[in-house]
Order: structure tokens, then sequence, then C-alpha cells
């Protein structure tokens, strides 16, 4: 898989989007985030909205990873517990797949900041759609 | 002493005088953010966002977690608006059903209080397009800070 930054997007870009390691057997993804500063809120840390968004990418590239070729997902349902302020900085995220079907694919993610600490944890499913141009 | 939020000033201040720029953030300011309208006894906020292509895909469609961020500024700025400084707010849990893609462009989120306890605002939100069709609902939990 080649997903990076530039294949996630302008939103992959921002959130400095770099996929570190794909574990197909274990169905699971590890990537790394550098969010710019534009995606700070009033309170001077990243806003949910950002935090979801990284969860969301991990839980993507789980889902295409074991998904069969020509098709794509799109995120259906996505819940997130914050765990913790997300202060500035780099993050690590890990997305599972917890189940593959022919329609359907359900994830999890977890998301670390750059000193191990949880950060937010999310569910999601996933439809499983033909794959467009580009997608 | 904790300094005030400036979103939280902002919303302070706002007299449903009409459309209010926010650039009290940068990710508000980024995703072209307004306050409409804000009923604080309510709970009920109505937000407008014009993300551009830069908040997209590969695919042209906006990224899930920008409709995540648009959500979760309207509930979050609803149970804001309800607190007094040195309160604050922390989304604890959000949740979202996507229910159709957005494209860049307008989109009005509209977001209310279903109940409050003394730790905790409960809130839900919609997001429609420029063409009132909807795009997402929400619901979170917001956790009340102490200062």
């Amino acid at each position: 898989m080649s997903l990076d930054g530039s294949a996630a997007g302008a939103m992959g870009i921002a959130l400095g989007t770099r996929v570190v390691r794909v574990d197909a057997e274990r169905r699971e993804v590890e990537i790394e985030f550098m969010p710019g500063s534009q995606f700070l809120q009033g309170a001077g840390v990243v806003q949910g909205g950002a935090v979801a968004a990284m969860l969301d990418v991990a839980m993507v590239c789980a889902a295409l990873a074991v998904i069969p070729d020509g098709k794509s997902v799109v995120t259906s349902t996505l819940n997130v517990s914050y765990l913790r302020a997300a202060r500035h900085g780099r993050f690590r995220a890990i997305g599972t797949v917890e189940r593959s079907g022919r329609t359907l694919v359900f994830a999890r993610a977890r998301l670390e900041d750059a000193h191990g600490e949880p950060v937010a944890s999310g569910s999601s499913s996933l439809p499983v759609v033909e794959r467009k141009g580009g997608g | 002493m904790s300094v005030l939020n400036p979103d939280q000033e902002l919303l302070q201040r706002f007299g449903n005088e009409g459309p209010m720029p926010i650039d009290t953030n940068p990710l508000a300011a980024a995703l072209g953010a307004e306050l409409l309208q804000l009923d604080r006894a309510a709970g009920r906020i109505e937000m407008r966002f014009t993300p551009t292509s830069d908040f997209g895909q590969a695919d042209g469609s906006l990224h899930a977690g920008t409709i995540a961020s648009m959500l979760d500024f309207a509930m979050g700025f609803s149970a804001l608006a309800a607190v007094q400084h040195p309160q604050s707010i922390a989304t604890a849990t959000f949740n979202l059903a996507c229910h159709a893609p957005a494209r860049p462009g307008p989109h009005v989120a509209l977001a209310w209080a279903e109940g409050r306890n003394p730790t905790q605002f409960f809130t839900s939100a919609t997001l429609r397009d420029e063409n009132s069709a909807l795009v997402a609902t929400a619901t979170a939990t917001q956790v009340i800070l102490r200062g």
C-alpha cells in the first residue's frame, strides 16, 4: 500500500500523514501525524475534529489494506473517546480491522502523543464501495 | 488563575447581531466559521462553515474529520456558551453518523443541548449543505472544567 499524505488528499497532507507500517496478517496499520498549527482550537490544543480525523485516517487505511482490489471504503459512523487534551506535536495512530465483510468493515483505532500517552480512541463502520478514480 | 479562552470571550459578546466571523482560533478561521445565532438559555447555536478543498480527500469529498470538526465546534460552542469563566468545557465523547458525501462549500451546523448535570453537557447536532440536505448528525458529551 502506498498511501501517504498526498494519497489521502489535502487533509492528509495538512495533517502530516505518514504510513509507518502495514501488517496484513494482524490487519493493523501504524500511522504518524504532524498536524499543522491550523488545527488548533481556542484553548491551544488540537481540535476534536482533527483528532477524529487522525483516528479516521488510521481506520480507513486499516480497512483499505484488507478489502479486495477495485474496492474502497467510506466512513459511515465514527465514535471517539477523548482521553486527554491533544497537545500540539507528533502523534501515532494504530488502526485495526475487527471484522471485514463483503459490505461492511468494522475498525478500531487508538491515538498516542509523542510520549506514548493515549490521547483518544475510536471505532467506525465503513461500507465497502466501488473505487472511483483517485479515491 | 486560568486565562479566558478566546472562543468563550467571543461567545459572551455575541448579541445575535448577524453573522460574526470566528477568528479566535486557527481551525475555525480556516474553515470559514461564522456564528449565526445563539440562544444561551436553550443551549442552541447555529454556525456556518465554508470549508475549501484544503479539507478534502483524494476524491474531492470532505474528509470525515472535517465534518467532525464542524459538528464538534457547534456542539462544543453550545456548551461553552452556557458556562461562565473560569469554568470551561472539554469534549469527552463524540459520535458521528455520515449520511451523505460532503463537498467543499457552505454548510450550516445546528447544535443544541439535550441536557446537563453538574459535571456534563449532552449535546446533539446536524450538518446541512447549501441545499439544506442533511450531510451528518452527531452527539457528544462535554465535561465541565472548573478552571
